[in-house]
């Protein structure tokens, strides 16, 4: 609006200076000094020495700060809208599988510390919003970017699944909230969406390359999303994003070479094209990209052993590696000539430089599809940059009960060496940085916190120089722990332990799969002394490049240690049945007892009142008493005499005895067989249902439940069939009949002189539409079809699957074949051309209505020329 | 406020609930008399752990067919117990395929799974059906039907007699499934739906079913179990069951365009070929099935309404609201009378024709009428009562002395 309100002459001054940009770009007049929004694309490969390449692509793109409202041109609005909704300073998501191996595939450079993540989800973000607000924040975000992208990172919604690290995470602020959930599944689903966040989705350019089946036949692929929100300039703007969307994958390229059986051939690199790695080409770029690049890069090792090869041949390596034609050099040829070679700047820390390779993608189009190959023409052994230390985390103890977690710090041969250039040996420290966050349940101990620096225990205030801890609350809260150990230079191994008691969950927070153990999540280790950036020599094209650039960012050398698993004690989901039939019996016992008891009093009550009836010798007392003795199924004594009540007290003392022997024995077969049932009651209990299968013999009182063991077996059956091989009688019976119907599907094949059926396909080959010769049919026209075939009458069976048809007679056949001509079906099946019956039947086409069809009634159900002439020529032979 | 001496703000104030109240019927009628509007799926696998591979099939071919008979992503609330495509033990990565000839890859590009993983539990099954969720939750993750959906819900696992495994550590009742079908029936969140199930004793888990406009068909009886169709010995087990496997079979020969009807699927089941029987339950669905489309629940196929003038198809909230504004001027002298039960395009056009006749102050009248419509915000509302107010106080002024 300030535009409009500036005098004329500025207004076309300002227009002509940018007519063309602006014009070509959006057909609109923007304001003046107004940058674009862009989007570049850009992609990395790197031989890695374990036979594998890395591919990296890096897309990004970035709205500047509008007050054009909610208008994007190539910026993706889902993502804005976040920005502006939560109030996101910076977030970054990541989904990974795989592990990244940081000894073979290096964890010095910026890819790996940027790029490597723990495995399933990983999310972060910083908040410009109050302190108080942040949680509310944080999980309407999760939601918001569940739904996003498809997966369950609305998990990390519940406090017990986030934490706030206070300054070991790199981007430390009192607003960041971190979370990650290491068992997520990472596939299709979450790709897809994050791709449409690409002006060109995988359409065009060189997201094309992205091939889903290889992407994730590859050892470890990581996909994250960065974003990041510039400062609004002022009142009422929006603010600037940069989204930086990175895809790494690990590939192992398919040899041919591995296949020779040569032994020196083992050591030859593999050879690989984008093609042979991704199965496609890119056919030229994204035309909404600024920049569409393909960088080749040869890192420090590679290049120093490239030197050295080159000395043995007694060329001057320096030239040979920058010279133009380098790309067909004695030792590797690449397929594509690069446009341009840039050389790292050399470091202090080191004396070799890593080799760029620039190809520019605009370059290509369809018809010439660019695709770079790498062919090794002699073999080369090298090793990646490592970061100082090696981490790596494991568990220690046994038994459900408790453990304990130890982070183990190995110094890597390599960083020996900057170690001595950097400073005086002696004296120097190496800081390392370690944040670790434990779920409620499994209840660390700060206190035994050990540390052992060359296999030595070393005191705890020795080494760690700031330690921030806050501890779990159960069911709140997970446990963090944030330290700073300072090592000395010569370190060569370093240990920290930490035990911990496993907690107990509640029966409902189990998940389904409680078996299987749960996560600790990967704890992040960082060397805030150790910067990787990679700064290379050449034009001002380099800085053009946001992934050069991004390179050019001191990035703290971070790496993640393994996932733990650790078992907890899962309860036998049959307890609480159990404890319920337990309880039952208890209650049973007890108050049997004591009905006994009081039934006695009674008794004895009894017979007081009948010496006072016998006293009194009224009628109507007599009668109650006899009633009630009849009742009780006891005749009535006359005589009161002691003895024989003495007598009639230990009979019932027997019987007591008896029935409660009886309760206890039964008390305990109910234990042994984990009570699957409360007697009396109808439906079989839960756990039964639920894992009818675990107890099966052994317990004498099955036999009397016969219907039931047979809904567990079927139930079983239902589980496991047609995957398990099954051992019980049933299934020999059914083999029998299988057995039985083959043999009989034979004899009726051999017997009936229509071999044609006997060659039928499965029914699944058919309706997909496999074209397997038919092994003995003569029958032309049934050959070019993909359709079901319907008859229910039809003499075919399936040899390959167990069918319990009831085995008809054949005289009983022949009747139904004679009725069946008067319908559809059998009319179709009299002309063998039974598998159009469905076409009919989905048409609703009966035997009237047939005669009626014409040739082009035919033609537009989609029967083919042959058939169709067929059924046109018998219904004229009927009619 | 020059209208000051002007009578028609009083009649005006008693125009306001008569407008109210035709707006109130109009609306209300129009739920009873809703179209179909919309088609929704809802498909569930509710099966965890490898072995199960087939239920995430069936539900992947179940979506695949939808999808490809009209039905959008963004309506379609797809439910994965497992992560089968990506799972360690699957030979082909990012692949799923229901045949073992391997021709159709279920898992393409562009799957848009909503519940996943340890998310598919009855607790958000039922969320999902009856539409009670927290409010963070997204809007890819929610059933939005409304009282012209039809809905197809399909459902694969593991049951029994009345119930239905999820993840293998919870049950779905068929009470439970009853009572979410009466919920979404009262909320109006449905005019049609079709459920299906493949399970084992499928048909035992409508026992409860009550609510009208549901239609439920089962793989199997009571007593009967449902069969997977065959092995994929590359990729090492089951890969589709029988039901779905004859379902697809059905559906593999139709496009968007054919008529095919639901009882031609329903009879397409052979109880030989299922092993077991398959079972539908109509209850108190009214329309006979011979006459219903499959496409009305298996894809998105809209009846359209051809109209000759332009802007008569409107919808029909629109149209009612329409017809309170323009009855407003009549109504003066009958409000009483007229009570639209349904409105339909034709209603419309004789209404506004006679009235065009009937009102002789038409045109001031309906200048004024446009101008008040445009006063849309209350305060102006509240200043036209107050003015109305005046003459009626100083009648009643002059009445009383």
């Amino acid at each position: 609006m300030a535009l409009l309100r500036r005098p004329p002459l500025m207004l076309i001054l300002v227009v002509t200076s940018q007519f063309l940009q602006l014009w070509i770009a959006f057909g609109s007049v923007n304001e003046e000094g107004q940058r674009q929004e862009e989007f570049y694309e850009e992609l990395l490969l790197k031989p890695l020495p374990d036979r594998k390449v890395l591919t990296h692509f890096h897309f990004q793109s970035s709205a500047p700060p509008t007050s054009n409202g909610r208008h994007h041109h190539l910026f993706p609005k889902a993502i804005s809208q976040l920005v502006q909704k939560f109030r996101v300073k910076e977030m970054e998501l990541s989904f990974t599988q795989g592990r990244w191996n940081y000894e073979s595939w290096g964890g010095f450079d910026s890819i790996p510390s940027s790029n490597a993540k723990p495995p399933g989800v990983e999310l972060w973000a910083v908040f410009d919003v109050p302190q108080h607000l942040i949680d509310s924040l944080w999980k309407n975000l999760t939601h918001t970017l569940s739904g996003l992208f498809c997966a369950s990172i609305n998990f990390l919604e519940s406090s017990t699944a986030y934490s706030a690290p206070e300054w070991s995470f790199p981007p430390a602020s009192g607003n960041l909230r971190y979370g990650t959930l290491p068992r997520e599944a990472v596939c299709t689903e979450n790709l897809t969406p994050w791709l449409k966040l690409l002006p060109c989705r995988d359409k065009a350019g060189i997201s094309m390359l992205l091939d889903r089946p290889s992407i994730y036949r590859g050892f470890y692929h990581s996909q994250r999303l960065h974003l990041t929100s510039t400062e609004s300039g002022s009142e009422g703007m929006d603010p600037g994003i940069i989204l930086e969307q990175t895809l790494t994958v690990v590939l192992q390229p398919n040899s041919q070479r591995a296949s020779l059986a040569h032994a020196s051939e083992k050591h030859f690199q593999p050879s690989w094209s984008l093609s042979s790695i991704f199965g496609k080409q890119v056919s030229g770029k994204c035309v909404l990209a600024e920049t569409s690049n393909v960088y080749l890069l040869l890192d420090r090792g590679l290049v120093a052993e490239l030197k050295q090869l080159h000395k043995e041949n007694e060329k001057s390596a320096e030239k040979v590696l920058i010279s133009e034609n380098f790309w067909t050099n004695p030792c590797f040829e690449l397929s594509a000539k690069p446009d341009m070679i840039f050389i790292e700047e050399s470091s202090l820390l080191s004396k070799n430089s890593s080799v760029l390779y620039k190809f520019e993608v605009e370059k290509y189009s369809e018809f010439e599809p660019f695709d770079l190959g790498l062919t090794w023409k002699i073999p080369v052994v090298w090793l990646c940059q490592q970061a100082p230390l090696h981490a790596s985390r494991f568990l220690m103890g046994s038994g459900n009960e408790r453990g304990a977690i130890a982070i183990s710090l190995k110094s890597t041969q390599l960083s020996e060496g900057f170690m001595g250039a950097n400073s005086d040996y002696e004296r120097c420290e190496l800081r390392v940085d370690v944040f670790q966050v434990v779920p409620w349940y499994v209840k660390v101990y700060f206190h035994s916190l050990q540390v052992f620096v060359d296999q030595q225990p070393k005191a705890v205030s020795d080494i760690i120089e700031k330690i921030h801890v806050s501890p779990s609350k159960d069911k709140v809260s997970p446990g963090v722990m944030e330290l700073v150990l300072k090592l000395p230079c010569s370190v060569s191994s370093a240990a920290l332990t930490i035990e911990f008691d496993k907690g107990f969950l509640h029966i409902d927070e189990y998940p389904p799969d409680a078996n299987q153990g749960f996560d600790i999540p990967s704890a992040i280790v960082s060397f805030p002394n150790f910067h990787a950036s990679m700064v290379f020599l050449g034009n001002d094209s380099l800085n053009k490049s946001p992934l050069l650039s991004k390179f050019k960012e001191k990035s703290r050398v971070m790496s993640y240690t393994e996932v733990l698993l650790v078992p907890l004690t899962t309860p036998d989901f049959s307890m609480p049945y159990n404890v319920i039939t337990i309880t039952c019996t208890v209650f049973a016992l007890y108050f049997g007892s004591l009905l006994n008891a009081l039934r006695r009093r009674v008794a004895e009550e009894e017979r007081f009142l009948k010496d006072k009836a016998a006293k009194k010798t009224g009628r109507l007392p007599l009668l109650l008493s006899k009633l009630s003795a009849k009742l009780r199924g006891r005749c009535l004594e006359p005589t009161h005499s002691a003895p024989a009540s003495l007598s009639f007290i230990n009979s019932q003392l027997v019987l007591k005895v008896i029935l409660v022997a009886g309760l206890a024995v039964r008390v305990k077969v109910r234990i042994e067989m984990y009570a699957d049932q409360v007697e009396g009651a109808g439906k079989r209990s839960v756990k039964e249902r639920l894992n009818g299968n675990s107890f099966h013999n052994s317990i004498p009182r099955r036999q009397t439940t016969g219907k039931r063991q047979r809904q567990d077996e079927k139930w079983e059956h239902d589980l496991y069939h047609d995957d398990v091989p099954q051992v019980s009688n049933r299934t020999t019976d059914a083999r029998d009949l299988r057995l039985k119907l083959q043999r009989k599907s034979l004899q009726q094949v051999s017997q009936s002189g229509r071999g044609a059926l006997s060659g039928v396909r499965d029914l699944r080959e058919k309706l997909s539409g496999t074209m397997n010769p038919w092994p003995v049919n003569a029958d032309p026209p049934k050959l070019k079809s993909d359709v079901t075939k319907p008859t229910r009458r039809s003499v075919a069976v399936e040899t390959s699957e167990p069918e319990p048809q009831k085995a008809a007679t054949t005289a009983a056949k022949k009747k139904a074949q004679q009725k069946a001509d008067a319908s559809v079906e059998g009319f179709l099946q009299s002309l063998g051309l039974e598998k159009y019956a469905i076409t009919f039947q989905v048409e609703e086409v009966d035997m009237t209505a047939l005669v009626h069809m014409t040739d082009d009634d035919l033609k537009a159900l989609g029967i083919p020329m042959g058939p169709r002439k067929k059924i046109i020529l018998a219904l004229e032979s009927r009619g | 406020m020059e209208t000051f001496n002007n009578p028609k703000p009083v009649l005006h104030l008693l125009l306001l609930p008569c407008l109210l109240l035709y707006s109130s019927i109009a609306f209300s009628s129009s739920v009873e008399a809703a179209m179909h509007t919309n088609n929704w799926a809802v498909l569930v696998c509710t099966s965890r752990f490898w072995f199960n591979y087939r239920h995430m099939a069936n539900t992947l071919s179940l979506y695949r067919t939808v999808k490809r008979l009209g039905i959008p992503d963004e309506r379609i609330i797809l439910m994965l117990a497992d992560d089968m495509a990506c799972n360690t033990r699957n030979k082909y990565p990012a692949q799923v395929f229901n045949n073992e000839n391997h021709r159709l890859n279920l898992y393409g590009d562009n799957v848009e799974v909503d519940y996943r993983g340890y998310e598919v539990t009855v607790e958000n099954f039922l969320r999902v059906l009856t539409g009670r969720h927290e409010t963070a939750v997204p809007r890819s993750k929610r059933l939005l039907s409304d009282e012209g959906s039809h809905i197809l819900l399909y459902m694969t696992g593991h049951g029994g007699d009345e119930f239905l495994k999820f993840q293998d550590s919870e049950e779905l009742q068929s009470h439970d499934l009853a009572d979410a079908v009466k919920q979404m029936k009262e909320k109006h969140r449905f005019k049609e739906l079709l459920i299906m199930v493949d399970t084992c004793q499928a048909a035992t888990l409508f026992n409860q079913l009550q609510s009208p406009g549901v239609l439920a068909i089962g793989s199997s009886m009571k007593g009967e179990n449902s069969y997977s169709h065959h092995l994929d010995s590359d990729v090492g087990v089951s890969v589709v069951d029988r039901f779905t496997y004859y379902t697809l079979a059905f559906f593999e020969r139709l496009n968007i365009y054919d008529n095919a009807s639901l009882s031609s699927l329903f009879s397409s089941y052979n109880p030989s070929w299922l092993m077991s029987t398959a079972y539908y339950r109509k209850g108190v669905y009214k329309r006979s099935l011979e006459e219903v489309p499959v496409t009305t629940f298996f894809g998105s196929v809209m009846e359209t309404i051809h109209t000759d003038a332009a802007y008569k198809a409107l919808s029909r909230r629109n149209s009612g609201k329409f017809e309170a504004q323009t009855s407003l001027d009549q109504s003066v002298h009958h409000s009483e009378r007229r009570t639209p039960v349904k409105v339909n395009d034709r209603d419309e056009t004789h209404n506004i024709n006679p009235e065009g006749q009937e009102g002789a102050s038409k045109c001031p009248w309906s200048t004024f009428c446009n101008k008040f419509l445009k006063a849309e915000n209350v305060d102006s509302l509240v200043n036209y009562g107050l003015v109305a107010m005046v003459p009626f106080l100083m009648i009643s002024m002059w009445l009383v002395r």
